[in-house]
C-alpha cells in the first residue's frame, strides 16, 4: 500500500504541476469567483486585487453583472495566472432579485476553482447564512473576514481560527479598503486549490426538509455564539442610530435630503465647479485653443475651409462640451463623498414612504443616484428591484433625472439667461423629483399594475468618507467625459459643421438657412413651435440631443459660432436671440423630460423586457417633457410679460387634446381594473 | 502641402472618433457613453 500511495502522490504532484504550466502558459487559468451578502465589499476587494477601478459604492446593489479581471502581480502567488471573478451580492444561493440570479447561475453553472466568501465582519451572522450554502456546493471556500477595521473600532472580537474550525474551511481576516490580509487570503487560496481538498458540507437540524432554511440559521447563531464577543449590546444607541434619528426622521429627512443636494448642485455648477468651468469655457477654449489653432494653422497655409472644420466644427463643438468637465468633476466628486459616507442610503428609507404612495419602492432612489451620473447604470440598477411593475415604472421615471450629459445645457442656460439666480440648476433636480412623484402616480392609474412588494434595506454605518474614492470617482467620470466628448460628439460635431455650410447640392453656403442642417431642422420645427422654440437651429440641437445630450450645448457651439460674433457662454449671449429667460427655462425643462439618448433607450430596452413597455415609456416620457415644456412657455409668458407666447392657439389644442387623452386613458385603465377585480373574485 | 498633412492627420482623428463612437452606440450596454457612465465593464458581454 505504501507503494501505491507514493505513486498516487507522485501522480498528483505531476498533474498539479501541469495544471500549474497551463496556467502559466495561458492556457488554463485559476478562477477565483468573490461571492457574498450585497455590501460585504466584494467590488471593493476585487479592486484592490485586481487593480481595476469598478464603481463601489457604500449600499446594497452596486453590481449587478458580473466583472472579471486579472490577479495584480503584486498579489501572485509563485507566479500563477488568476482570473478574479465580482459577483453581485446575494444572500442565499435561491435568488430573490435578477442580480442575485446572475451569481446563482454562475457558481452553479460556470467552472471554478476556489470561491472566496466575503463575509461582513460587522454582520458576521447575517452573513454566514449564504456562507453554509456555498460550503455544500463542493466548491473549496476562503472565507474573508472583511470590514476588520469596524470590528476592531467597535471593540468586538471575532475567532477566526475558532470560526475556520467551525465551518471547515480556512478563515482569513481582511479589510478591503486597506488592503490589509490580501496577500494572505490569495496566499490561502492558492494552497487550497492545490490541496485539492474537497469542501465538506456542514451537517445541521432539518437539512433536506421543509425548515431547513431555520435549521441553517440555528447552526449559523451556534456558530456565531462560539465564535464572537460583541462589546456592546445590541439595544445600544450608537452614533449611527442618533444621526439616523434626524436624517431618516419621518417629517426631517425629505427637507433635509434637499437642503443637501441644493447645497451640492450649488457648489458644483454655480460655485467651485461653475467658476472652473467658466475659466475653460471663457479662457481655454474661448480663446486660448482657437487662437492657437487659428494662428498655427494659418502659419502652415492650411486652406481656410479645412481651417475652419477644424476651429469650428472640431475644437469649437468639443471645445464647448469639455468646458464643463470641471464643473461635472466637482458634482461627481461631492456626490461620491455623500454616497460613501453611508448617507445615501438614508435617503432610500426617506424615499421610501414617499415613493410607496405613487406604487415605488424605496429601493427605486438607487438607480436615479446611479442614474443622476449616466442614465444608463441608473436604468441597469433597476435589476435589484423584485417587484417587476416597481422595476417598469422606475425605469420609465430615472431618466428624468438630470444625469451628467444635460449638466453642460443647464449650466450653459443658467449661465447665458440667470447670471444672477442660483435656483436654476437645483430647481431642476426639484422639478424632476416632482415629476417623479406626479409621474409615478399618473403611471399607477394609466396602466394596470399588480401588487406591491415590501421594502427591505440594510443600512451600512457611517464612515469618514474616503477621498481616494472620490478622487478615482471623480477621475472615472472625467474620463468617460473625455473619451465621449473625442469620439461620438466629435464626429456629431464635425457632420453639424459640414451640414451647416453645404447644401444638398454640397455647394458651400453664405446663407445658412439653405443649409442640409436647416432642411433637417425646419422638418421638425413646427412640432417646437407651441413650445416656443423658434428655429431650425433649436430642432437640430434638440435632435442631436437625442444622440448624446451634450450634443445639445455642441450643436449650438458649431452653428452659433458661424453665425455670430457674440460669445455662446457669456450672460445676454448668442442664445439670447433664440430665447426669452421663460422659453429658456422651458427649453432646460424640455431636455430633461423628454426620452434620454439612444444609448439609455437601449438600456431601458433590455431592462424592460418587452417592446411594447419600451413604446409605453418612451411615449409617457416625450409627453411629459412637451407638456410641461408648453405649459412653461405659455402660462409662463403670459404670468409673468402679460402677452400670449407664439404658438399659443395650437399650443391650447394640443393641451386640450392631450388632457381629454388622458381621461381616456384612466378611465379604460380603471374599467380593465375593474374587470379583473371582478374576475378575481368569481373565482 | 500644409493643407495635405493637416487633412491626413484630421481624417485619421476621424476615423478613430468614428471607429469607436460606432463601437459604442453599438453595445447600448457600455452604449455611447462608454466609461461615462461607470458601466463599463459591468457589462455582462465584457470579458478582460
Amino acid at each position: 500500500m505504501p507503494f501505491c500511495g507514493i505513486h498516487f502522490n507522485l501522480l498528483t504532484r505531476i498533474i498539479i504541476s501541469i495544471e500549474k504550466a497551463q496556467r502559466i502558459l495561458g492556457g488554463n487559468k485559476m478562477r477565483i469567483a468573490l461571492a457574498g451578502n450585497p455590501n460585504s465589499g466584494k467590488t471593493t476587494l476585487f479592486n484592490a486585487i485586481t487593480g481595476k477601478t469598478e464603481f463601489v459604492g457604500n449600499w446594497p446593489g452596486v453590481t449587478v453583472e458580473k466583472k472579471e479581471a486579472d490577479l495584480k502581480r503584486k498579489y501572485s502567488v509563485k507566479g500563477e495566472s488568476i482570473r478574479i471573478v465580482d459577483l453581485p451580492g446575494a444572500y442565499s444561493i435561491s435568488p430573490y432579485t435578477s442580480e442575485e440570479a446572475v451569481t446563482r447561475d454562475f457558481i452553479l453553472g460556470e467552472s471554478i476553482d476556489v470561491i472566496i466568501n466575503i463575509v461582513d465582519g460587522a454582520n458576521v451572522s447575517r452573513s454566514l447564512f449564504f456562507t453554509t450554502q456555498l460550503i455544500e456546493l463542493g466548491i473549496p471556500v476562503v472565507v474573508a473576514l472583511n470590514k476588520h477595521d469596524i470590528v476592531n473600532r467597535r471593540g468586538d472580537k471575532i475567532d477566526a481560527q475558532a470560526l475556520s474550525k467551525e465551518l471547515g474551511c480556512e478563515v482569513i481576516p481582511t479589510t478591503a479598503t486597506s488592503e490589509t490580509g490580501l496577500s494572505e487570503l490569495i496566499k490561502k487560496v492558492v494552497e487550497v486549490k492545490e490541496s485539492n481538498k474537497v469542501q465538506k458540507a456542514l451537517k445541521f437540524e432539518n437539512q433536506n426538509t421543509e425548515k431547513e432554511d431555520l435549521g441553517r440559521q440555528k447552526l449559523v447563531d451556534k456558530i456565531i455564539g462560539k465564535c464572537e464577543v460583541k462589546s456592546r449590546k445590541a439595544s445600544e444607541i450608537t452614533f449611527s442610530d442618533k444621526v439616523d434619528r434626524i436624517v431618516a426622521h419621518k417629517w426631517l429627512g425629505l427637507p433635509i435630503f434637499f437642503l443637501i443636494m441644493w447645497g451640492v448642485y450649488t457648489f458644483s455648477i454655480d460655485g467651485l465647479g461653475g467658476y472652473l468651468s467658466g475659466y475653460f469655457n471663457d479662457v481655454l477654449f474661448g480663446e486660448i485653443v482657437p487662437n492657437a489653432a487659428n494662428g498655427f494653422l494659418e502659419n502652415i497655409g492650411v486652406n481656410p475651409l479645412l481651417q475652419a472644420l477644424i476651429v469650428d466644427g472640431a475644437i469649437g463643438g468639443v471645445g464647448a462640451v469639455v468646458g464643463f468637465l470641471p464643473l461635472i468633476m466637482v458634482l461627481f466628486f461631492c456626490l461620491s463623498l455623500l454616497e460613501d459616507c453611508g448617507y445615501m442610503s438614508r435617503v432610500a428609507v426617506v424615499m421610501d414612504r414617499f415613493f410607496k404612495k405613487i406604487g415605488l419602492s424605496g429601493k427605486s432612489i438607487i438607480p436615479m443616484i446611479v442614474g443622476s451620473g449616466c442614465a444608463i447604470p441608473g436604468v441597469m440598477a433597476t435589476r435589484t428591484i423584485e417587484d417587476m411593475n416597481q422595476k417598469r415604472m422606475t425605469t420609465i421615471l430615472t431618466p428624468f433625472i438630470p444625469c451628467g450629459a444635460k449638466l453642460p445645457i443647464i449650466a450653459l442656460f443658467a449661465a447665458v439667461f440667470f447670471p444672477t439666480s442660483t435656483w436654476v440648476a437645483p430647481s431642476m433636480y426639484i422639478i424632476a423629483f416632482v415629476m417623479i412623484a406626479l409621474g409615478g402616480l399618473l403611471l399607477k392609474r394609466l396602466f394596470v399594475w399588480e401588487n406591491n412588494s415590501q421594502f427591505i434595506l440594510e443600512l451600512p454605518e457611517y464612515k469618514i468618507p474616503s477621498l481616494k474614492h472620490a478622487i478615482i470617482q471623480m477621475f472615472d467620470k472625467a474620463k468617460g467625459f473625455i473619451r465621449k466628448a473625442t469620439t461620438i460628439i466629435l464626429v456629431c460635431n464635425t457632420f453639424i459643421w459640414f451640414a451647416q455650410a453645404y447644401s444638398w447640392q454640397l455647394q458651400p453656403v453664405q446663407d445658412q438657412s439653405l443649409s442640409i442642417l436647416a432642411s433637417l431642422g425646419s422638418f421638425i420645427a413646427p412640432i417646437l413651435i407651441p413650445l416656443g422654440f423658434l428655429g431650425w437651429q433649436l430642432a437640430a440641437a434638440t435632435l442631436t440631443g437625442f444622440i448624446a445630450k451634450e450634443n445639445v450645448v455642441a450643436t449650438f457651439a458649431v452653428i452659433l459660432a458661424v453665425a455670430s460674433e457674440e460669445a455662446l457662454h457669456v450672460p445676454g449671449g448668442a442664445l439670447t436671440g433664440f430665447f426669452t429667460p421663460v422659453t429658456a427655462f422651458s427649453f432646460l425643462v424640455f431636455n430633461l423630460f423628454t426620452p434620454p439618448c439612444f444609448a439609455a433607450i437601449g438600456a431601458m430596452n433590455s431592462e424592460m423586457g418587452s417592446k411594447k413597455w419600451l413604446f409605453r415609456a418612451l411615449g409617457f416620457q416625450f409627453s411629459v417633457g412637451y407638456f410641461l415644456a408648453l405649459c412653461i412657455t405659455q402660462f409662463g409668458t403670459l404670468l409673468l410679460y402679460g402677452k400670449t407666447a407664439v404658438g399659443f392657439v395650437p399650443a391650447m389644442i394640443i393641451l386640450i387634446v392631450m388632457t381629454m387623452y388622458l381621461i381616456y386613458a384612466i378611465k379604460k385603465a380603471d374599467a380593465k381594473r375593474n374587470a379583473l377585480e371582478l374576475v378575481g373574485e368569481s373565482a | 502641402m500644409g493643407t495635405f498633412i493637416i487633412g491626413v492627420i484630421f481624417l485619421g482623428v476621424m476615423a478613430w472618433a468614428f471607429i469607436n463612437a460606432r463601437h459604442d452606440m453599438k453595445n447600448n450596454k457600455c452604449g455611447s457613453c462608454s466609461g461615462n457612465c461607470s458601466v463599463k465593464n459591468k457589462c455582462s458581454s465584457y470579458k478582460g
